[in-house]
């Protein structure tokens, strides 16, 4: 009973509601006074409280921004915001309800009936897109509030909080096995909370089983899909504070479905009007809010006598008008709320119309699960039978206590455009009738027809019904005409929850709080964060400040962070085997102190990634991969590696090593400040590696130059990231060293026309075709792709990456499209303006008839083109003797 | 002199008002608010510390069919001839000499019994430590932690990131180490927190493991 000394408030539509302890969000706006709680989805009928269960689509609201939210499951809580969904301005005067006075012109299967050309779909669509669907999703970033996830593991878990569910929950726990008891509502005791005879056994065995250490209860939980190996997917309401919900994948050795069942409605002309309202959800509004329903109320109800309803509703004060058999309504009056029944034997003037409806067993998870549904005709139900192993049912699920309640499939239905099946799509007797006679009379096939079933009670209200009338117009046997396939989500899981809390994981660079310190701006690489470049009091603008980084390598030095790179420690006597297999270039014969550059190529000869590769001793190399493949680098190694026996031991310390490029005519000047490592060009010349403290720190000194100047690749232990960073800077200071970042560092290796492997190549590029046919050691007896490699070595190229330079003044973006005479044939994968040629260049991929050196394209640029000339050689220094210097 | 080395969080740590110390060559956060109550609170609910400085080596080769005799080191199994090997600081290289002095084979057919490869740098490693631990993991990972008994490891996706995670209580008190790469560091860490949240976890520094006289 709900604790009227705790009184609080929320807002509704601007409005203030009073609350009290206990209370949901729709017992409060109920007994404040409010009846119509949603408008139906295709013709905005007024909707009021029908299960009161979160079993119906009847009380969705936005709660807290949160939209399609059950109001009747949903605990009120002081300060909440709720706001109505699904009607313009308000839900008692809707607007669109006006579409209810055009529904011929919407029959069933009106969108297969009207759509039939492409132009009635265009005309319609924004139209149907404004006023289709219900919530609105909330925008993105909004709230403070998250989703959550979290896994759980149980020896039992058991699904449904009611009798059944609680007993065998105390059971199973009993010798101490971890237990796991999932329930939908906010308290223990599925319908002996309101059904208070029972009250007592109810609270007996919910204390037993908190009482029991190894049991563990989630309540304002619902299970949503019970999937291979015993996974089940359990949405949890408001975990904390934080949180709006949390979405538990929960592992069980064995499983136990608990779920009860619920009670549907009866089929009449409007039947779905506020105060129509099922016996459970009178007597939950009674018994577990104290609130009176209504004054007048018929009861409707097959089988035995509602005993225990009317009761209820006498002590609650309501005057029971009338104890009716479905067979005798005609059909609910009113406008939008209930005000009478019209029966056979005339009018009945009530302001609440209670359903005792049949029972049915909310055995959903146990469909999906692979279990089978037999029609059971004594109860009246689908029963659950051949479960999967490991799976069972106890309870009304399994069918206990169950009764049928009138004749299945009934001996006369009400065909009606206003006597409702499906409340979720506004789908009647008469739409279902009107679906058969057009042919779609097998029950998959009138549900994907009608949408019946489909909508966000996923056929608790109306799967028996549909089934019922299929089975009636058709002639067949309920089991004959069988039940609709269950699938998971069910009910429905909202996409926050699918998708989890907001984080995105993000790698930093050991140098990353030095380089904010410099002003650095980022960009997202993947998941590492990277400076883009740096803003200085020099520069104005981003172009400004690359080319500032961009002469500073040029003319004098400059210092990137390329800790980011992928970096593989290979130790292992066949070691150079391996890499002679995985990678096209040749590493067994490589001299200890020495660095080679190589792809890697599939066994169609497409390149996959590129390197350098670093032999330290003789049985340990150093592998760098570009800053996106080293997870796939390190499984091909590991993949070509199985099953040979070879002795090879790959560790990813990619974490470990930070690593700067020390660029520019001067770079050695700042170096040499820095380390006692000879580095002359005669004892430390292009492509070696020496191992040398640098400041003190122990280091790896690759000498290679992406950038196209004189420079050194340092790597080093992380922990001194920061400081060697600095220090280099600091060494640098006298020759105006400057930090450059990506931007300057791609303009960079583009006049030098290194190609990076996924930007200026794809998932079709060879290394005959990216014009890096040296890279290819054919004459090694075999290696990944050196088949294909060899016929495409022989084969005329289709088409070929190739370097170009623009005629005028026009920059084209990354991708723009190449035209020859007019006929695309190509397009652009990288493009900059290059200061060292007062130009833009670039790399394009252009077919093979029109790459020859001097040929002239056109490129898209801003809408128009622009000519351009294909060059051969590099951009910069083609004969690379900076690099040597 | 060589210049003493960062833990990945250590700007981070600053950022969240940690006092800092120096510990075998480190610098790591010595408390955040005060040790007694960071002891307290793990203690109680749960905390996490930055044990970024543990010395780490990596092990393989066909000479570990059986865990390597490392003295005062912990060797965690993390698949078939490959081990994870931790220890403090100071006891790196003893341990690494250890490890060295493995007897290769007779048979000089066979390749070195073992390969270390010092992967101190490459893991960033974080200790969670308290009764609701188990529970904020079970936030951010599949693993069964109730199943991970005490000196068990494994290797799972937390937070979104490939992490181990090795179980060593501290006494009776649950308490795990999480080792990602350390690029992940701060990423794992800040989810680690958030999850924690909700049972009050906290994080510590070195002077609270040392209140609780349970160096790690
Ligand atoms: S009244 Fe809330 S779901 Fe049915």
């Amino acid at each position: 009973m709900a604790d009227n000394s705790d009184r609080f408030t929320f807002q509704f539509d601007g409005r203030t509601i009073e609350a009290r302890s206990g209370d949901t969000v729709a017992s409060a706006l109920y007994r404040a006074g409010r009846r119509i709680f949603t408008r139906s989805f295709k013709y905005h009928r007024p909707r009021g409280l029908l299960c009161l269960a979160g079993k119906c689509p009847n009380c969705m609201m936005n709660v807290d921004g949160t939209p399609n939210v059950r109001a009747c499951i949903t605990p009120a809580r002081e300060g909440m915001t709720v706001r109505h969904q699904n009607a313009y301005p308000s839900l008692e005067n809707d607007w669109l309800s006006l579409v209810q006075r055009f529904d011929r012109l919407m029959p069933v299967g009106w969108y297969y009936k009207t759509m039939t050309h492409q132009w009635s779909w265009h005309a319609a669509e924004s139209y149907i897109r404004q006023v289709a669907g219900l919530g609105v999703a909330p925008q993105p970033g909004g709230g403070s509030k998250d989703y959550e996830h979290a896994w759980m593991h149980a020896e039992v878990a058991v699904i449904g909080g009611g009798p059944a569910g609680l007993q065998a929950a105390v059971e199973m726990a009993h010798d101490g096995s971890p237990v796991v008891l999932i329930d939908d509502q906010p308290e223990l005791g599925g319908h002996l909370r309101y059904q208070k005879r029972a009250g007592a056994v109810a609270s007996a065995l919910v204390d037993q089983l908190r009482a029991t250490p190894s049991a563990q209860i989630i309540s304002r939980s619902y299970c949503f899909g019970l999937y291979e190996g015993n996974l089940l997917g359990v949405v949890q309401a408001n975990p904390h504070g934080g949180a709006i919900e949390r979405l538990i994948h929960l592992r069980a050795k064995r499983v136990v479905i608990a779920t009860g069942a619920y009670e549907v409605p009866f089929t009449f002309e409007n039947n779905d009007l506020p105060g129509v309202m099922l016996s459970t959800a009178v007597q939950r509004l009674i018994h577990l809010h104290g609130i009176k329903p209504g004054e007048r109320a018929v009861v409707v109800a097959t089988g035995a006598p509602p005993d225990e309803v009317a009761e209820d509703l006498s002590q609650a004060g309501v005057e029971l008008v009338s104890i009716l058999a479905p067979s005798e309504v005609i059909a609910a009056t009113g406008a939008t709320h209930v005000t009478g029944l019209r029966t056979k034997s005339g009018e009945l003037s009530c302001d609440l119309l209670v359903m005792c409806g049949q029972r049915v067993p909310d055995a959903g998870l146990l469909h999906q699960a692979g279990g089978k549904l037999v029609w059971n005709q004594d109860r009246g139900a689908f029963l659950p039978a051949e479960l999967p192993a490991n799976v069972s049912a106890v309870g009304e699920v399994a069918g206990a206590w169950l009764a049928r309640a009138m004749p299945l499939p009934p001996e006369r239905v009400s065909f009606h455009k206003r006597s409702f099946v499906c409340f979720c799509s506004d789908v009647s007797t008469a739409d279902l009738r009107d679906a058969m006679s057009e042919g779609f009379d097998h029950i998959e096939t009138l549900k994907r027809y009608t949408t019946l079933t489909m909508g966000p009670c996923q056929g608790r209200m109306c799967q028996l019904a549909g089934i019922a009338i299929c089975a009636h117009e058709t002639g067949r046997t309920m089991t004959e005409t069988g039940v609709t396939t269950a699938r998971p989500p069910n009910p429905s899981v909202s996409l926050g929850a699918l998708a989890g809390p907001r984080h995105h994981p993000f790698r930093r660079t050991p140098m990353h709080d030095a380089h904010d310190q410099s002003g650095a701006a980022w960009m997202d690489m993947g998941d590492w964060k990277r400076p883009r470049y740096y803003k200085t009091a020099s520069c104005q603008s981003e172009q400004a400040c690359v080319e500032e980084e961009y002469r500073a390598v040029r003319e004098r030095v400059g210092i990137i962070d390329v800790s980011t790179l992928g970096k593989l420690d290979v130790k292992g006597r066949d070691a150079g085997k391996l890499l002679d297999k995985v990678y096209t270039n040749r590493f067994s014969d490589l001299k200890p102190g020495r660095v080679r550059y190589s792809v890697l190529c599939d066994e169609a000869g497409i390149m996959l990634d590129d390197g350098t590769i670093s032999r330290l001793a003789d049985d340990h190399y150093f592998i760098t991969t570009t800053t996106g493949n080293l997870d796939f680098v390190q499984q091909w190694l590991e993949w070509w590696l199985v099953g040979t026996g070879w002795d090879v031991h790959i560790t990813n310390v990619t974490g470990g090593r930070a690593a700067v490029n020390l660029a520019g005519p001067q770079a050695r000047d700042v170096l040499h400040a820095l380390t006692a490592c000879d580095l002359s060009s005669r004892a430390f010349p292009y492509m070696a590696c020496r191992e040398a403290d640098v400041a003190e720190v122990p280091a790896l000194l690759l000498r290679i130059g992406f950038v196209g100047e004189t420079g050194w690749e340092i790597h080093f232990p992380a922990e001194y990231g920061e400081f060697l960073w600095l220090k280099l800077l600091e060494a640098g200071k006298p020759f105006d060293i400057r930090p450059f970042g990506v931007e300057a560092q791609r303009l960079l290796r583009l006049e030098k026309r290194h190609v990076i492997v996924g930007v200026d190549t794809d998932a079709l590029s060879n290394p005959y075709e990216a014009g890096m046919a040296w890279v290819a050691k054919l004459e090694k007896p075999d290696f990944i792709g050196r088949n294909a490699l060899s016929r495409q070595a022989a084969a005329a190229a289709e088409q070929r990456l190739v370097g170009f330079i623009m005629n005028d003044a026009s920059l084209p973006q990354d991708g723009a499209a190449i035209l020859v005479g007019g006929a695309l044939a190509g397009r652009v994968t990288s493009a900059r303006y290059s200061p060292g040629n007062g130009k833009a260049v670039g790399l394009a991929w252009v077919s093979a008839k029109s790459s020859a050196a001097g040929a002239e394209i056109e490129i898209r640029v801003n809408g128009g083109t622009a000519r351009a000339r294909i060059v051969e050689e590099a951009f910069y220094d083609p004969a690379g003797d900076r690099l040597r210097m | 002199m060589p210049p003493t080395r960062h833990i990945p969080l250590l700007h981070a740590h600053e950022r969240a008002g940690a006092s800092l110390m120096e510990h075998h060559g480190w610098k790591v956060p010595a408390y955040f608010t005060w040790a007694q109550k960071e002891a307290e609170q793990m203690v109680r609910n749960a905390g996490l510390g930055d044990l970024s400085f543990m010395t780490k080596l990596d092990l393989k080769g066909w000479g570990l069919k059986t865990p390597p005799a490392a003295g005062a080191s912990r060797s965690w199994s993390l698949g078939p001839q490959h081990y994870l090997v931790t220890c403090e600081p100071p006891q790196r290289d003893e341990i690494a000499a250890r490890l060295r002095s493995f007897p290769a084979s007779h048979d000089l057919s066979l390749p070195p019994p073992l390969y270390i490869t010092d992967v101190t740098s490459v893991y960033a490693q974080f200790l969670l430590a308290g009764p609701r631990s188990r529970e904020i993991l079970g936030k951010l990972t599949s693993l069964n932690v109730s199943a991970l008994e005490n000196l068990g490891c494994g290797q799972v996706s937390l937070a979104h990131v490939h992490s181990i995670v090795l179980r060593e209580d501290l006494r009776e008190l649950p308490a795990f180490h999480v080792l990602v790469s350390r690029e992940y560091g701060e990423s794992v860490w800040d989810a680690i927190l958030h999850a924690g949240h909700e049972f009050g976890l906290v994080p510590f520094g070195q002077k609270a493991l040392e209140f609780l006289g349970g160096a790690a």
